[in-house]
Formats: structure tokens, sequence, C-alpha cells
């Protein structure tokens, strides 16, 4: 970003992120006891439970589940419509996903309507519970119907996602999301153009892969986020931080 | 202005803390991101904001043992669910975005001894947010997101879900709008609304 040489433009947005004056802390005792319980909780629950925090949200843990498939399934539409997916890949890929946006691989017949039948967008926007009831629906017949092939294709990503082996999103995304900033190194070229098809450009692959391994609200679905009742023993303290412009810290980390 | 990443990055051994249980790690990260949390919130959800960041952070508390990146991401994904939880609290009172409540008080103190000062001297930060909160929202989110938050277009884009060609689309759209309302504010200071348009699209590259 270059400097704003508009002095009173550059005012205001010098204003708009000036340092708090007088930091308070009152907020941070009860992020602290959120904090403390959970981590009590994460500590003592068994390795195969090791949601705890997620246990009074089990709506919200599903619908992350479903948000992660939509948003895998998509990537793996972009992915194969550009053609990044190996042969065998690109074959399961067809099958599963009934020919929508996926050109099949040489020699496996693929009627033609079904090609152009849906951009690889139509799949994010399925709506997750639409996506978990849905009956897998494998035959390639259903691509001619978009409805019933989005939720196909969701139903069934895993098993075709699981195949891929390395090339499977998620066990992609968490190499990256390991590596950081430093991920080009860990991926092949084909890895590489996964991963870019599915983020939507290469410095979009890290914000996406790190979306993609923790869940959270997803942007691409709108679906509502798990609702803050699910929430907290320890109570918001309402109304705490007292009015504005008063907040903790100074912006400076943030600003310089 | 440093590359938003330098300045998440220093928060890289706070997250690694508090992932591995120590209170000061999620105190510094708090410390650190409530402020424009709390501003952009103030932005998108006007007097809620304080609640709605209560929520985020409680939210934030409870997942962090199992929150996977680096402060970077944390950073992305705090504002993600800052986001939803803002628009969710939107939909609960009924209210349009365009709607900064709270904004408008005069009575703000005045930041000492900092280098903004001088700009203090003619915007409050409380009027300079009301400003940027007469924006359309998608112009002040990204708006805020990028100069206040200090996000570049990548993170910007993964919190609003949106195309970066959009982000810069938008925080241009918003800065020359803003710029545009100065000058209108101005009467008779002539002469910058060209180059204030100008400037803009220089801040949205």
């Amino acid at each position: 970003m270059k400097e704003i040489k508009d002095p009173d433009l550059a005012a205001l947005l010098a204003a708009a992120a000036a340092p708090e004056p007088d930091p308070d802390e009152r907020g941070l005792e009860a992020v602290l006891v959120a904090y403390r319980a959970a981590a009590i909780e994460y500590r003592h629950a068994p390795s195969a439970e090791r949601s705890p925090s997620r246990r009074p949200a089990r709506g919200g843990l599903l619908l992350k589940f479903a948000a992660a498939i939509v948003l895998l399934v998509g990537g793996g539409v972009a992915a194969a419509s550009a053609g990044a997916l190996p042969d065998s890949i690109q074959r399961i890929a067809h099958d599963y996903l009934g020919g929508v946006g996926v050109p099949a691989p040489p020699g496996a017949s693929v009627s033609p309507s079904a090609k152009a039948s849906a951009s690889p967008n139509r799949s994010r926007t399925a709506s997750p519970s639409a996506t978990l009831s849905a009956a897998p629906d494998t035959s390639s017949s259903s691509a001619a119907s978009l409805a019933p092939s989005s939720s196909a294709t969701a139903s069934v990503a895993p098993s075709a996602a699981t195949s891929t082996g390395s090339n499977d999103l998620v066990t992609l995304c968490r190499i990256v999301v390991q590596a950081g900033k430093s991920w080009h190194s860990k991926v092949d070229a084909a890895q590489h153009t996964t991963l870019v098809n599915a983020a939507g450009g290469d410095p979009q692959v890290l914000p996406y892969c790190t979306a993609l391994i923790n869940g959270g609200p997803s942007n691409s679905t709108n679906s509502t986020p798990p609702t803050p009742s699910a929430a907290p023993s320890p109570s918001p303290s309402k109304g705490h931080g007292g009015g504005d412009g008063d907040p903790s810290a100074s912006l400076s980390n943030a600003q310089h | 202005m440093l590359d938003a990443t330098d300045r998440t990055g220093s928060l890289d051994p706070a997250l690694d803390a508090a992932r591995a249980g120590h209170e000061s790690g999620i105190a510094e990260l708090w410390r650190a991101l409530n402020p424009p949390i709390l501003r952009y919130l103030r932005v998108v959800v006007g007097e809620s904001a304080e609640d709605v960041a209560s929520e985020t952070w409680l939210h934030a508390a409870r997942e962090i043992h199992q929150f996977r990146g680096d402060a970077a991401g944390f950073r992305v994904w705090l504002f993600r669910v800052a986001r939803h939880r803002a628009l969710d609290e939107l939909r609960r009172v009924g209210r349009r975005r365009e709607d900064p409540a709270g904004l408008d008080a005069a009575d703000e103190r005045v930041a000492r001894d900092d280098p903004a000062a001088e700009a203090l001297e003619r915007f409050t930060t409380r009027r300079a947010l009301g400003m940027i909160a007469g924006l359309p929202p998608d112009q002040a989110e990204a708006v805020m997101l990028r100069v206040v938050a200090g996000m570049d277009v990548a993170q910007t884009a993964s919190v609003l879900g949106k195309r970066p060609g959009a982000v810069r689309i938008a925080t241009m759209r918003g800065l020359r709008r803003l710029a545009a309302n100065l000058e209108a504010g101005n009467a008779g200071a002539a002469g910058s609304a060209s180059s204030s348009a100008r400037n803009a699209k220089e801040v949205a590259e």
C-alpha cells in the first residue's frame, strides 16, 4: 500500500487507526476465565473426543463438517475442471461428481450436456443441511439435474478425497498450514495447482487452508455460525468495558 | 507501512503460548487484537461492538487450543468469527448496517503523546469511524480491514468471503467516497478532490 498524499483522507485514516488513549482491561478477565475452563476440559478430555468445547454445539460442529466438505468439493471441482488432477483421480472425480464441471479423462464416456451444466461454484452454494441429508447418488445420470448432483457430490466427496492420497485438499492444507509462509517448498507442482485452484489464487492459499482446517464460519455458504447460546459457562459480562474508546492496548502492534 | 504478516508475525510466540496452555499468551493476543476487532465491529454493529467482541473472544478462548496455523491466520480467523457474530447480531436486532449508532458523540478523549496526534486534532477516532461507517457496508468493511486492521488483500478477502479483485475495488471506492465526502465537508477549502481520488486508487492497489 502506498502513502496517501491527500492530507484530509490521510488524517481521517490515521485517526481511525490511532492507538486507544486509555487502554482498559476489563474485558480480559472474562476471556481468561473461559480460556481456563477450556484448557482444563481440553486436558482432561479423552483423546478420542478432544473437542470438549464443541460438545455444547453439536449442530455447530456438524455445520463445520458440512462446510468443510462443501469447500473441499468446491475445490475438487475447481481443480478437476482445470484439468489439474491425474487421470485416475480425474476419472474418480468424474464418476462421483456426475460430470458436473469435470471433463472426463480420455477414454471415459461422458454425455456432453452434463459437462457444461454447472459451474464449480454451484456446489459451494449448496446448503450444508441439504448436503448431509441427501443420499449419495453415484450414477452419472444425476448430472442432468443440478440440485441432486450437488448434494450427491458433497456426500460422496470424502471417499473420493481419501482415495486421492496426498492430493486430498485437507491433507494438502494441513501441510500448508503447518509450513506457514514457506508452504511452497512443501508441495509439488501438481499439488500447488490443486491448492491454487481451490483457493482462487496463490496468495489466498494460506488463509484458505487455515480456514478449511479450522472450520469456523464458512463464508462460501450462507450458513449461520454456531450461535452464542452454545456458549459460555462463564457469562460474557455484558456491558463490560464501559463506553466507546477505552479498550485496552494500543493499536501500535497492528499498525507499525 | 509494514507488511501485514510482519505485524502479526510478532504474535506467533503468543499464539504458541496460548495453545500450550499459558494464559499470558491469550492475554497478549487479546491486548494486540481486541482494539482492531473493536473498531471494526464499531463500524459494522455500532454500539453492540463491545458485546460482539466479547462473544468473539469467548469463542476464541474455547477454540484456541485446537487452532492450527500462525498468528496471521489466527487474526483472519478471529475477524471471520467477529464478522459472523456481528451479522447475526444485526439480524437479531433487525438493524441495517448503515446505521452507525453511537459514533457521533462529541465527547471523545484525544490521544496524547503519539505520532497521530496531529491527525487527531482534525479528526477524532470516533468521527473518523463514523465517516467510514457511513460508507456502503462492503466498502466500509474493506476499508476497515485493509487500512485500520492492516490486513493484506488476501487476508481481507478471506475474512469477507470475497475475491481479491472485489476487495480491491471495494477499498478503492470506499476511499474515493471518503475523499469526496471530506471535500464536500470542506466547502470552500478547494482543490483536494481530484488528488484524493487519485490517492484512493493508490491505496487500494
